[in-house]
């Protein structure tokens, strides 16, 4: 035919450019759209676990911080008290050593309140005989000189009467 | 001075029997530089791309966001982007080929005389009816395979009625009539732009053949772009279309 000449159609041509673009279609296909559309897949992958991992990131950054919060008001807290708890055994401790103190104190007060009373007393008989003894010696002298058995019997009477008041 | 135009390539040399033409020839050259391309490409692709990864990536995907578009889902659209993009992308870089300036110029003797050593390898319409003929077989392929042998035969021969026959007799002929559109407009576009340039350049070659050689450079990405979309077209047509038939 003609026209198939005209345009300069052969079979074998033919065949030879299929086969040319058969080949030209597997390599590229092969070895730049597989490999390339594969690294535009992980790279969107890639990007996905950095943004997740951002987020995961930021996310755990804020519970550290509630956390190191509610740490240091828990702290705060247990301070206090302890701080508390503190001040009022050294309250008690004062107290119960001002009470001790007192306590002592009376102890000793009333054995020296006893120690001196005791004292006295015995100063007491003591000046009491001596003085009976004096008062004695004196009237036996003054006695012994004006003085009838009679009337001696009547005064010493009389004065026993009267200590003894 | 005269101007030779010839609707076929010119014969440069014989293999044997089968003569090789310039349009042939440079297909060849063009392959092999396109191969050692990939070769490279693969060999530098990285996780952080460079400059040349990145125009490659980009391309890549804007055309599969098209093409997924255009068919409807990503399944398919894996299938028949390889197919679509390489059309496309060896149709586009043939056509620029011819714009390295110079090549109009050299001519060579032959045993048939002397011819140009130069030719679009597109202007080969040889080259055009294989890829025509590869898109409109496997369209035929997707349609039988979606719609199984004798839905798909049943499409062009009904016998229901006079107007179904007549219909699917005008189908058939639409089948046929895709290879003659869609062959032609892309060779006719390219071999046309060739023929006018060398006109221009042999009528005034200074300033002359630049407003032709603009129109030139559209036409190359727009035909390569056409016939690529053209073919995912009949191919997600082929695919869809039985679908619809058969919920109805």
């Amino acid at each position: 035919m003609g026209l198939i000449e005209a345009l300069g159609l052969d079979g074998r041509i033919l065949l030879a450019q299929f086969l040319n673009f058969a080949v030209l279609l597997f390599v590229l296909w092969r070895f730049a759209y597989k490999p390339i559309f594969k690294i535009l897949e992980e790279r969107r992958l890639k990007i996905d676990q950095g943004l997740d991992d951002a987020d995961a990131a930021a996310k755990s950054l804020l519970l550290t911080e509630e956390e190191n919060k509610q740490l240091l008001i828990k702290a705060r807290q247990e301070a206090s008290l302890i701080i508390e708890a503190a001040q009022q055994q050294a309250d008690e401790r004062q107290r119960e050593v001002v009470a001790k103190a007192e306590t002592e104190i009376n102890v000793i007060t009333e054995k020296e309140r006893a120690k001196i009373v005791a004292e006295k007393e015995k100063m007491m008989s003591q000046l009491k005989g001596e003085v009976s003894a004096l008062v004695l010696a004196g009237l036996q002298q003054f006695l012994s000189e004006n003085m009838t058995d009679k009337r001696d019997q009547e005064v010493i009477s009389k004065i026993v009467t009267n200590l003894e008041k | 001075m005269k101007l030779d135009i010839s609707l076929a390539p010119e014969t440069l040399f014989y293999i044997g029997s089968v003569a090789i033409s310039n349009s042939f020839f440079w297909l060849l050259v063009l392959t092999f530089f396109i191969l050692v391309g990939v070769f490279f490409l693969n060999r530098s692709l990285k996780m952080r791309p460079g400059k040349v990864q990145n125009v490659f990536e980009m391309l890549l995907a804007g055309a599969f966001d098209f093409v997924e578009t255009t068919v409807g889902s990503k399944s398919l659209a894996q299938k028949t982007f390889p197919l679509v993009f390489t059309l496309f992308f060896f149709i586009l870089v043939s056509n620029l080929i011819t714009f390295i300036p110079g090549q109009a110029a050299v001519t060579i003797e032959t045993a048939g005389g002397v011819v140009p050593l130069f030719r679009a390898i597109i202007a080969d319409y040889s080259l055009v009816f294989m890829m025509t003929m590869l898109s409109v077989l496997i369209t035929q392929i997707v349609a039988i395979y979606v719609a199984g042998p004798f839905r798909y035969l049943g499409r062009f021969l009904n016998f229901t009625s006079p107007l179904n026959f007549f219909l699917g007799l005008m189908d058939l002929i639409g089948e046929v009539a895709k290879v003659m559109s869609l062959s032609f407009r892309l060779f006719g576009n390219i071999f046309a732009g060739e023929v006018l340039g060398a006109v221009m350049l042999f009528l005034f070659p200074f300033f002359l053949p630049l407003p032709f050689a603009f129109l030139g450079l559209l036409t190359a990405v727009v035909q390569a772009f056409v016939f690529a979309v053209l073919t995912l077209v009949f191919i997600s047509m082929a695919a869809t279309v039985s679908e619809e038939s058969e919920a109805a």
